[in-house]
């Protein structure tokens, strides 16, 4: 689903990511770790093809990113659920509008009954019922967050770019997110999840991408934080 | 759809008087640009004809009384048709005339009584666009003494125009540019606050058209704006002016007025501006 050979990725002449290679399959659930400023947020943007690697090659379901077709690469767009560590919610839309956006530009009819009930089941899960018809630019941070996840969720996606969900959540919601994170991969897709949170580690074991430098340290089963 | 619409409503709901003023601005100067390029456009056709224009007097002589003088004109009419203003000015006009500057002159000159009309020239003046054949037959007229002709009357007028044409191309040129360089601005600011918005958008799969929706919504209404504002403005304030430049002098009485239909293509084009400025948008959230 996503292979990286030798990616590479430079800022005004600053390697911000040397020689990154790594596959992810169908299923596969896996974290980024790494300290602050080691290049997470920049790999998931990638992946997330919202930039391209300076040097080396992304492969995203099969297609090299550097030369997809604008058609194509919008279908590929519209198959991937990501949330960006700032989340970009659309302040003048209400959280339900912000949602069924993402349903409407994944292709999808937002009006049937069956997108609505899916809205409605995400917002509860995420303890965001109440705030359905608030406009989005008047939540917490917290809240914002929540609601990313549920806009990038709701459609279903084939891959999950979840760059630190969990930031600025409590205990509870802490774990109802990472639930539907493990329920989307146990359901076929792809999960990647950037984060600093040893505790959830340790609870939801899952494979490790440890980033330090911009550099791949380890690869593999990690119980423990590993940074 | 509608909620890519409202996406592209932020900047009038997030700075709402930074739209308003400059997209009055922005009408203004396209008024004033359209208003400048109209006359440009009207000079040319009115220089020509001014350059053309002829006051022609036709001496009578001394034996020709004022009676077949008019009889005369109506001879003219006939022949030349109404293109040409004509008129006769009687030795008493022609007093008339003198008296405001030259009393001291006329005193003297009264005291010829009947003898007057062999002193005083008597002539009939016509005005217009002549041709060499109408000239010949004036000359040719045995009630004629002779002919003067002065072709270079409008000359400081037409210099006028001419400086006027130029600076109407500069202005132009300078409004154009200042109309753009604000649309530039004013699109930059509004990119900064729509750019999450529409990089998400495209991040999530939208289409080409889809991710130009908001960018269209905004730029389409500051140029919606300004168009109107323009296109009041050359139905009021350009009938107003237009009026006032025609009591300026009577060169001026040719200067066709400011079609009406302009201020719809005002409407259109600011519209196509603002539209077009949009991609700014679109290209400023990299995705
Ligand atoms: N657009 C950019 N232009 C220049 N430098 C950048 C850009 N984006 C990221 N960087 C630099 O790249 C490095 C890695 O940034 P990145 O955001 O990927 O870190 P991170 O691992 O996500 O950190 P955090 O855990 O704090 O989110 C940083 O030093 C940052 O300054
Ligand atoms: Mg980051």
């Amino acid at each position: 689903m996503l292979t990286l050979r030798q990616v590479n990725k430079v800022y005004h002449g600053e390697k911000v990511l040397d020689q990154i290679s790594f596959d992810v399959k169908r299923g596969n659930f896996l974290y980024l770790l790494g300290g602050s400023g080691a290049g997470k947020s920049t790999l998931l943007r990638m992946l997330a093809t919202e930039e391209l690697p300076s040097d080396g090659s992304l492969t995203v379901f099969g297609y090299d990113l550097k030369k997809v077709p604008p058609t194509t690469l919008k279908a590929m767009r519209q198959a991937i659920g990501y949330i960006p560590q700032k989340v970009r919610l659309i302040p003048d839309l209400t959280v339900f509008d912000n949602i069924a956006l993402s349903l409407t530009l994944a292709g999808r009819r937002t009006l049937s009954l069956d997108a609505k009930s899916k809205i409605a089941e995400l917002l509860g899960q995420l303890g965001l019922m109440s705030k359905s018809e608030t406009l989005a630019g008047n939540l917490s941070g917290g809240e914002s967050q929540r609601v990313a996840v549920a806009r990038a969720l709701v459609r279903s996606p084939e891959l999950i770019i979840a760059d630190e969900p969990t930031g600025a959540q409590d205990f509870n919601e802490v774990w109802a997110i990472m639930d539907l994170l493990v329920k989307a991969s146990q359901r076929g897709a792809a999960v990647i999840v950037a984060t600093h949170d040893r505790e959830i580690i340790k609870r939801v074991q899952n494979s490790c991408l440890v980033l330090k430098e911009g550099r791949l340290q380890t690869q593999g089963y990690r119980e423990r934080g590993a940074y | 759809m509608k909620h890519l619409i409202r996406i592209g409503l932020r900047p009038w709901k997030q700075a709402f008087w930074s739209q308003w003023i400059a997209s009055l601005g922005m009408g203004v100067l396209l008024f004033g640009g359209g208003y400048s390029y109209w006359i440009f456009t009207s000079i040319p056709p009115l220089m020509k004809n001014l350059g053309e224009q002829e006051l022609v007097m036709a001496y009578l002589n001394p034996d020709v009384n004022d009676q077949s003088a008019l009889q005369l004109i109506a001879k003219m009419r006939s022949q030349f048709g109404s293109s040409l203003e004509m008129g006769y000015v009687s030795a008493s006009d022609f007093l008339k005339k003198m008296k405001a500057n030259n009393s001291s002159l006329i005193q003297e000159l009264s005291y010829f009584g009947e003898e007057m009309d062999e002193l005083i020239p008597r002539y009939i003046y016509m005005n217009g666009v002549f041709t060499p054949s109408m000239k010949n037959f004036i000359q040719s007229l045995v009630e004629v003494e002779s002919v003067d002709s002065t072709g270079d009357r409008y000359q400081s007028t037409i210099q006028t125009f001419l400086i006027l044409e130029r600076f109407s191309v500069a202005a132009v040129l300078i409004l154009f540019l200042t109309i753009a360089s604000i649309l530039f601005h004013l699109m930059k600011t509004n990119a900064n606050l729509l750019k999450d918005s529409i990089s998400m958008v495209r991040l999530m799969g939208g289409s080409y058209f889809q991710s130009r929706i908001p960018g269209l919504v905004t730029g389409g209404l500051i140029g919606l704006f300004s168009g109107l504002t323009a296109g009041i403005l050359w139905i009021y304030a350009g009938g107003a002016f237009y009026r006032l430049v025609r009591e300026l002098s009577p060169a001026f009485q040719m200067l066709p007025g400011p079609p009406v239909e302009v201020s719809l293509i005002l409407v259109g084009v600011a519209f196509f501006l603002g539209a077009f400025s949009s991609i700014i948008l679109r290209e400023s959230s990299n995705a």
